[in-house]
């Protein structure tokens, strides 16, 4: 806190009698915070304040002013002086000694209720008895001290000393009570706790998983039913909820029937297993509903729901994965025969594409075959990616007729293609085989750089001069006569974007599908870097565009020991280029030992002028990272927009 | 002749009457006399103080800060203004120093290799050869005719002089003497005019730390960025152009300037650079023969004063297009 905000409260003055007597006090009270001032400092502070008031023709000196001329004349670092200025204020405005009286009224209040007085022992029972509430408190605040044969009370003295202290970190009695309560002092208490106590216990500001655990040492089912119903509060507000408490979480909240489908949601959301135990108190319709909606925004988190939610397992939960995915309706099971055997289908012919295997065609041609599916209600371009197959397959099925099928085909993953084809390549050298794989890599990238659309070039009707008439687009309005007739473009200006992409083995398919989308984009970046343990450096804008082979195969190329160097990659990215925009594609682990942080590193970089966008997957930064935007992406296709959006913002 | 009677009576008001001068004060009031010819009466009462700086400076500053400095100077003990470029350290300091001294103060801009010879004065070689290490041979500097003229001293950019630099500041000001062992010699100061005020900018790069038993000597005064209503009337005090400048037109300038403050920029413009841009509207008004200051001067105004590095351009250019629209 600013300390002009203190002063709000206090109108103090110092007179100049009491100025040394002032002084004296600060020091003191600031070495209690770990502050020391020096004798001679002091002496000058002093000085310099009765000579403020000989010039001000003054007798006393406002809070504000004495805060200005100590803090001046004892010039400390950043710290100190925070902790000078509240010593200040204590001494003058003596906040904290009469909020330690206070809280003494409240301690002495509780001892009455309780029946035991200052420096005696305790029975625990008859305290219990007369005020069971009033003993937890005492005891959580230290007032009481735990012993085997009951407890006893602190004397006076200390009682007071513990009350200012209780004043100065917490504030009131209550608040200290409630911060020492959610910290972990409810586990110490928890024994003193039955069931008419228990709800006056602030169980609201305990944590989620604090309160998981709290009910587990929970005997009686009334305490449980009590902390269920916070349970099932915290649960709904989606406050705290994780991977690790939702389980849980999910068992307390069926066990008392207190599931609804806002807490199911949420709990689905942190962790989409929870499903299991949710089917035990709800319909499985319920929850493919809640799938259902989810799956616009989280595709896989709903699949996985949806296949909890059936009970599926091992292959049947691989093909309604892939049948929740492609369909169009919320469950999507109509079609989970359609789907198995495309998927059957389809990593066969993957596999004969990798191999060149010609058994895999004799399973694609078995798993159609003793298929029967009704082509009616199955989803459009599945079923025309099976005709297609089994038309293929048909007229023999040679290795570029099922590449450019696969590649054809909406209904699969580009990188599972490629990657197919790219192990073709590599492993058949100097083959007819190699050479088609090659062939196919390029179309099937070019197609996939199209499909893109990321546009750089802005067109402009009317464009001021010096702008070039983009011939195209004008005979094509004339054409259909359409004004503007003459359209005229112009490049976008931009700072140049520096791209590093992370290429770890869980990173791989993210990596693919970022050049993808900066293939589209490549005129835009002035410097590429691939990295996991080894930096690879490409520069110059249109490389992209001109070898875009040479860079996925550094990408898929592939170092086995699977550590990331995030660090030397950042600092090789910004080498010898003025600031300008940064993008980084990362899962933001540094797996090889340095001595910096690489937060710190990008705070750095950042702080030199760069404007650093951090993409992230599965974990993000430990800590919130100065001036850095970090966009934290479930699907790489959300990757693809939002870095044409960035790269085209002026 | 006039010349030399016109400079007794500098001596006489400027080292006090009566006082027996020597061949070396000779010299330090024939190289810095000049200052003595602009001298009028110190002031010494912070209300006056306050006031002047307004009518002479057209600075405005904190009655609160004024008293604490001189408050300071009372107690014998220098002062740092610390805080980021533009919000007026140096003119501020060089200010108060002049009317508390009554005459025009010295200014020593820091950098690493100043040295005790650059600030208080080094021997002529040839000279030294001639007459050996004597007055005649003695070349005085700054600090030195501060202190024999009785005048204040501004130590600008502390933070860039070297840890040797400012200990020998300190000793010379705490005892308020100056030892020149060659010659054998101490000068003392004569009155309460020699004061040292040294300003500093944390934020600034490749600077050396201030060490604790400097921080311990200085009475350490805070600058920050005026809040905006301050700012407004500390442009419109300084605004000289001639063509009439609107409110609006200042307000915006000034939210331009405390977006680009927030901003991670590396040049952050503080008052200065809004008084300078403007002026330099002004100015470009009247070229065009405008009467009243237009939203294209100011654009272009802003062209020359916040475009400071290249790389930084285009986050101005978004700044001045979110204020003005352009």
């Amino acid at each position: 806190m600013r300390p002009s905000q203190k002063y709000l409260e206090c109108n103090a003055s110092v007179h100049r009698e009491s100025l040394i007597d002032v002084a004296v006090r600060v020091s003191r009270i600031a070495s209690s915070k770990g502050v020391k001032i020096p004798l001679s400092s002091l002496i000058n502070a002093i000085e310099i304040a009765s000579a403020y008031l000989d010039l001000a023709a003054a007798e006393s000196l406002s809070l504000e002013e004495l805060v200005l001329v100590f803090s001046s004349a004892i010039s400390l670092r950043p710290r100190g002086e925070e902790a000078l200025v509240e010593a200040i204020i204590e001494t003058v405005c003596g906040r904290s000694a009469r909020e330690g009286d206070e809280v003494f009224r409240h301690i002495v209040e509780d001892l009455k209720r309780t029946g035991s007085r200052f420096g005696s022992r305790v029975a625990e029972r008859d305290a219990l008895r007369m005020s069971r509430e009033g003993y937890v408190r005492l005891r959580l605040l230290g007032i009481i001290k735990g012993g085997r044969e009951g407890g006893y009370v602190v004397g006076r003295e200390r009682a007071k000393r513990i009350a200012s202290e209780i004043a100065r970190r917490f504030g009131s009695y209550n608040e200290a009570f409630r911060e020492l309560f959610t910290k972990g002092g409810w586990r110490r208490i928890i024994r003193y706790l039955d069931n008419d106590t228990i709800r006056y216990m602030p169980l609201q500001s305990l944590s989620l998983t604090d309160l998981v655990s709290l009910y587990k040492t929970l005997k009686t089912r009334r305490a449980r039913s009590i902390v269920a119903a916070v349970v099932a509060e915290k649960v709904r507000s989606g406050r705290g909820v994780n991977r690790g408490n939702a389980g849980e979480a999910a068992e307390i909240l069926v066990g008392h029937g207190l599931i609804d489908e806002k807490t199911a949601e949420n709990l689905l959301r942190a962790e989409p297993r929870t499903a299991r135990i949710l089917n035990r108190r709800m319909e499985s319709k319920l929850l493919l509903k809640i799938a259902g909606r989810l799956k616009p925004t989280n595709p896989s988190l709903a699949a996985e729901i949806a296949s909890s939610a059936l009970g599926l397992r091992g292959h049947k939960a691989l093909a309604f994965r892939e049948a929740f995915l492609h369909g169009t309706g919320a469950g999507g099971e109509d079609h989970v025969e359609a789907y198995r055997v495309y998927s059957m289908v389809k990593n066969s012919l993957l596999k004969f594409l990798e191999t060149g295997n010609e058994g895999y065609i004799d399973m694609a041609i078995h798993a159609l075959n003793t298929a029967r599916i009704n082509n009616d209600n199955m989803p459009a371009d599945i079923a025309l990616f099976l005709t297609r197959a089994a038309k293929t397959l048909e007229e023999g099925g040679d290795l570029i007729a099922v590449a450019d099928l696969l590649a054809a085909s909406r209904s699969i993953d580009a990188y599972e293609v490629f990657k197919a084809l790219y192990n073709t390549y590599r492993t058949s050298i100097g083959d007819e085989a190699s050479r088609v794989a090659l062939r196919l890599m390029q179309r099937l990238w070019n197609m996939l750089v199209r499909g893109v659309r990321a546009r750089i070039i802005r067109r402009i009707v009317n464009g001021p001069e010096g702008e070039r008439i983009d011939t195209r687009a004008s005979l094509y309005n004339m054409l259909r006569l359409q004004p503007p007739f003459t359209v005229f473009s112009k490049y976008r200006r931009t700072g140049g974007i520096v791209l590093v992409v992370d290429k770890s083995a869980s990173m791989k398919r993210y990596a693919f599908d970022t050049l993808i989308a900066a293939a589209a984009l490549a005129p835009l970046i002035k410097r590429l870097v691939l990295f996991d343990s080894t930096v690879t450096v490409f520069e110059g804008p249109r490389i992209l565009r001109r070898k875009p082979l040479e860079i996925v195969n550094t990408i898929l190329s592939t170092t086995f020991n699977g550590y990331t160097d995030i660090i030397a990659a950042v600092k090789h990215a910004v080498q010898g280029l003025p600031p300008g925009k940064l993008i980084i594609v990362t899962d933001y682990e540094q797996t090889i030992p340095r001595p910096e942080d690489p937060g710190e590193v990008l705070e750095e970089i950042g702080e030199r002028g760069w404007r650093i966008h951090l993409f992230t997957f599965s974990s993000t930064p430990g800590r919130e990272l100065k001036g850095i935007r970090v966009y934290r992406v479930a699907e790489a296709k959300e990757i693809i927009d939002t870095l044409t959006k960035i790269s085209l913002r002026e | 002749m006039s010349e030399d009677r016109d400079l007794s009576a500098y001596l006489a008001e400027g080292l006090g009457a009566g006082e027996a001068r020597d061949a070396l004060e000779e010299r330090v009031l024939k190289t810095y006399g000049y200052i003595l010819e602009d001298s009028f009466k110190p002031v010494r009462n912070p209300d006056r103080m306050v006031e002047e700086l307004i009518e002479r400076y057209k600075l405005i500053v904190d009655r609160k800060i004024v008293t604490l400095v001189m408050a300071a100077f009372l107690t014998g003990r220098p002062v740092l203004f610390e805080g980021p470029p533009g919000t007026g350290k140096t003119e501020i300091g060089e200010a108060i120093l002049s009317l508390w001294a009554g005459k025009p103060a010295f200014v020593i801009p820091c950098s690493e290799n100043y040295n005790e010879y650059r600030v208080i004065g080094d021997f002529h070689p040839l000279m030294a050869l001639r007459h050996g290490f004597s007055e005649e041979s003695f070349v005085p500097r700054p600090l030195l005719a501060a202190l024999i003229l009785d005048a204040g001293v501004l130590v600008d950019e502390i933070r860039r002089s070297s840890e040797e630099f400012q200990n020998m500041l300190l000793d010379i000001i705490d005892k308020r003497r100056i030892i020149v062992p060659e010659l054998k010699r101490v000068f003392r100061a004569r009155g309460e005019g020699f004061q040292v005020i040294f300003t500093s900018n944390p934020e600034d790069y490749g600077q050396v730390e201030l060490s604790d038993a400097f921080l311990r000597r200085v009475v350490r005064v805070r600058f920050s960025y005026p809040p905006p209503e301050l700012e407004h009337k500390i442009i419109k005090i300084r605004y000289d152009s001639g063509v009439e400048i609107s409110d609006g037109l200042v307000k915006k300038m000034i939210d331009v300037a405390s977006l680009l403050r927030k901003r991670r920029v590396i040049y952050r413009p503080g008052t200065a650079d809004i008084v300078l841009w403007a002026r330099i509207a002004g100015r470009l008004a009247r070229l065009r023969g405008h009467s009243v200051v237009e939203v294209r001067d100011v654009i272009d105004a802003a062209q020359i004063v916040l475009y400071k590095r290249i790389e930084e351009e285009e986050v101005v250019d978004e700044a001045l297009a979110k204020v003005f629209g352009v």
